[in-house]
């Protein structure tokens, strides 16, 4: 049993100095996963002390705002390459039409507030893990659609089954994007019949694996599951149809922008995968999905993915298998294999490496600190404001969620986060914290809060500057590691 | 692609290994060994399209470039690797086709694990072969970029060098690294003593980070007396499943980009080019025909692209299987008729010096595996 505010570190995102933690941590787990939170925020920074007040409304935008936004920001961006304007006018003109239309910065905001505010660490947490399992990293459009997938798909969904995520992050269009779904179209679609039955130039059809691939080997059932290529082939067939409106320039149009099935690239005729046979239409892909969902293989990978992140490494072979069982005994709830994951956290002696994200959100809220920029301030560009983007910062620590990589996501081993550069960053970024971040405690009232061993206190006492101490309490193992 | 689309750079790496270790008195290894990693699959029939094969036409119309620098009959390179073929018609590169790591499950994350673990077995060691390649000759891990990569992790410490972009930050203090080195357990208390020794260190190295800046500073790094003795340069996004181009377009501009990383490292070596090899590895190629959105999937058999001082007389290798439809692995992949990681022991030997047996036991593990020295190098 470790106390609760190490525990609050392992498995959430650590207590701010206003919130009271005297309630056993038992409970505490429970509370976590409810549902009564809001989205927290600053205005500005260029007041001191900013109130922590809710995120504004106007700046959650839907799917078909986005899609409409998307749509006039690609008129403009066209407009432009045709006008002949000089590569300085032509630059202005870009970052204008951004700043007007484009979604991406404010929902990197709203990310780097909630985790630095919210109340409900443990859920964000459990999110920021699902978001990197079901990876979408920056390609073509989808900086504009991951804030969108992040809320709904993932977050939204945490309450639920795991086979309703896998459906709903397999039909978004963030993730029909980013793994080319979009391209995917059947080769004996009514699209293909259209082109004559040959894909040229300008009527290109044909399957595109990519989603599918990943589908099974990343989201679901891994390589231990030993598909084949042809299960993969028809998985890809069950695929297309769906996104093709995100491909240029966002047409037919289809009643709702999530789920868009396009009937007219989709595969006719009966697949098979995993032994399993697959009607032709838009209901195939839900069968598909729940049906990767509720095999054994999905389970103990996810259960062995889960352990990692939230106990650690050397996570026993019982811990895993106990979280196995509650997913198949819960048949996939997700409320209750994520009760298992963290009470299981909590009793375990292991130590988890935390992610340089986790590590950075904890230290500013442990300090109190006001890190990043507030919603108003987004493109206030003054000495100091301009470090304080969060997308540059996570960037900085190679843990960015819009960011270019690769599917599989941020590793949870350790010896993939420490090297000397990473090292550096961790300085740098706790110096620049408590320079720029007014943080409200010191590293000494931390470990005094936060129950810090013995040993952290001693090291603090060698620090010889305040700013010493800090930078020295944020590196030490107790904090990287908990 | 449009006049002011710009290949973005992110996720790409450079990292610096094999220094002397302090103490060690066996000597230096003769030649520098640099790494190209290709991540994501590069479509080698685009890189060296088989003009000759008169199937080439016929599988893959619409991804053929329409003004290739011919090499030979059969061969050509991309016209995006002018540099390259300016080392081919100096006698110091070489073209390896038809070629793969042994692997055919087309994971890329499988795939990446063993072409940088160099076993056969994804996930199955912690070290990689161009580090355990560095422990047989007592060379070691002073190494850089944000992370480290698996291929040179091996008995040793590793440091790494990917410079901070966060303005008005500065040099970590000494005093706070000794104190955190002594906190620390082994691995990140080794790693924090080597940052320290870093701001001690007066070596001055270019602070960029796209490809091919920290191509040139990975070049200038080895030049050195002192300095490393192999780097590594990572170079993301191949995976070139939609609209991968063909004179233009994501695909010829990463290779235009692999052209230069040839070019600058060759330009920061300088003298110590002559004593050096560069090599591409990937996890696999793409599949022949082209799919239904202009682009490629997974595949196996790929090129490889070797360059440096150390060959004698360029050459293209190859035991061509063909591209007619029977002739294709599982009827969609051009065939791997060698086993690239001959190819990597073969660098290796002529890098480092060692004896090509010990190289198939020791670095991959492998004591059967074929010596193509002589056929590269000779």
């Amino acid at each position: 049993m470790i106390s609760l505010a190490k525990l609050s570190r392992k498995i959430g995102l650590g207590f701010r100095p206003s919130e009271s933690f005297e309630i056993d941590p038992t409970d505490w787990i429970e509370a976590q996963l409810g549902d009564d939170f809001t989205n927290k925020a600053i205005k500005t920074i260029t007041s001191t002390d900013p109130p922590i007040v809710d995120w504004p409304k106007e700046l959650d935008f839907g799917l078909t705002e986005r899609v409409n936004r998307l749509v006039t920001l690609r008129g403009i961006k066209d407009r432009l390459q045709e006008d002949k304007v000089d590569d300085v006018e032509f630059i202005k003109q870009q970052m204008q039409a951004e700043k007007d239309y484009s979604v991406q910065r404010l929902d990197i905001y709203k990310f780097a507030h909630s985790a630095s505010y919210n109340k409900n660490q443990v859920k964000l947490r459990l999110a920021h893990f699902w978001l990197n399992h079901f990876t979408v990293g920056l390609k073509e459009t989808t900086g504009e659609l991951i804030g969108h997938y992040f809320d709904e798909a993932i977050y939204a969904r945490l309450s639920g089954s795991f086979d309703e995520m896998l459906y709903g992050i397999t039909s978004h269009p963030a993730m029909l994007t980013y793994l080319d779904n979009i391209y995917n179209i059947g080769e004996n679609s009514r699209k293909a019949k259209n082109c004559g039955g040959r894909s040229t130039q300008g009527c290109t059809f044909g399957l595109n694996d990519n989603l599918a691939r990943e589908l099974m080997e990343l989201h679901t059932v891994s390589p231990t599951r030993q598909y084949t290529e042809d299960d993969i082939h028809n998985a890809a067939k069950i695929l297309a149809g769906w996104g093709g409106i995100f491909d240029k320039p966002f047409s037919p149009k289809v009643s709702s922008y999530w789920n868009a099935y396009v009937k007219s690239t989709a595969e006719p005729g009966l697949k098979t995968v995993l032994n399993f046979e697959f009607q032709k239409g838009s209901k195939s892909l839900r069968s598909l999905t729940d049906m990767l969902a509720a095999d054994k293989h999905t389970r103990n990978f996810l259960s062995r993915k889960l352990a990692t992140h939230f106990i650690g490494e050397n996570v026993s072979k019982e811990d895993i298998a106990a979280i196995a069982a509650a997913w198949e005994q819960s048949s996939g709830d997700l409320p209750t294999i994520h009760s298992t994951v963290l009470n299981l956290a909590y009793k375990s002696p292991i130590r988890k490496f935390l992610w340089p994200s986790t590590w950075l959100f904890q230290a500013i809220r442990l300090s109190g600190a006001d890190l990043f920029k507030g919603y108003d301030d987004l493109y206030l560009e003054t000495m100091t404001p301009a470090l304080r983007d969060p997308d540059k910062i996570l960037s900085e620590l190679g843990n960015s969620f819009w960011s270019e990589r690769q599917p599989n996501g941020y590793s949870d081993r350790k010896s993939d986060w420490v090297s000397t550069e990473h090292l550096d960053r961790r300085i740098r970024i706790s110096e620049l914290i408590f320079r720029s971040g007014n943080p409200k405690l010191q590293a000494e009232e931390i470990a005094e809060m936060h129950d810090f061993s013995d040993q952290t206190k001693l090291l603090l006492t060698k620090g010889k500057r305040l700013q010493d101490k800090f930078v020295l309490l944020l590196c030490s193992p107790e904090f990287m590691e908990v | 692609m449009d006049r002011r689309h710009f290949l973005k750079s992110t996720g790409a790496a450079a990292f610096l290994a094999g220094y002397p270790v302090h103490g060690f008195t066996k000597d230096l290894p003769p030649g520098n060994i640099a790494l190209i990693i290709l991540e994501g699959g590069m479509d080698g029939l685009t890189a060296v399209p088989p003009i000759g094969d008169p199937m080439l036409s016929v599988q893959r119309k619409g991804l053929i470039a329409s003004k290739p620098l011919e090499i030979n009959p059969f061969f050509a390179l991309h016209p995006s690797l002018q540099n390259i073929g300016s080392m081919l018609s100096n006698n110091e590169a070489a073209i390896i086709h038809a070629s793969a790591f042994p692997y055919t499950l087309r994971s890329h994350f499988e795939g990446q694990n063993i072409i940088q673990s160099g076993s056969l077995v994804p996930f199955s060691t912690s070290t990689g072969w161009l580090g355990r390649a560095m422990d047989q000759v007592g060379i070691a891990g002073r190494a850089m970029a944000l992370d480290t990569p698996l291929v040179i992790r091996g008995a040793t410490e590793i440091d790494s060098f990917y410079p901070a972009n966060i303005g008005g930050s500065t040099v970590p203090n000494a005093e706070i690294l000794e104190l955190l080195s002594a906190s620390h357990g082994v691995e990140v208390g080794s790693t924090f003593a080597k940052l320290l020794e870093n701001t001690l260190s007066t070596e001055k190295l270019p602070r960029l980070r796209d490809p091919e800046g920290l191509a040139f500073a990975a070049g200038k790094a080895m030049r050195a007396p002192d300095g490393p003795k192999v780097a590594v340069i990572r170079i993301p996004e191949f995976d070139t499943h939609a609209n991968q181009g063909t004179d233009v377009g994501r695909h010829p501009s990463l290779l235009g980009l692999v052209d230069r990383v040839f070019a600058n490292l060759k330009r920061g070596l300088r003298s110590e080019w002559k004593n050096t090899i560069v090599l591409t590895v990937t996890e696999f190629g793409r599949t022949v025909q082209e799919n239904g959105s202009l682009g490629t999937d997974h595949g196996y058999g790929s090129v490889g692209l070797l360059a440096g001082g150390l060959i004698k007389k360029s050459k293209v290798l190859a035991r061509w299987p063909g591209l007619g439809n029977s002739e294709l692995f599982e009827g969609r992949d051009l065939y791997s008729t060698l086993d690239y990681r001959s190819v990597c022991a073969a660098c290796i030997e002529a890098g480092f010096g060692i004896d090509h047996d010990i190289i198939s036991e020791r670095v991959f593990f492998e004591p059967k595996l074929a010596r193509t020295y002589d056929f590269i190098f000779g």
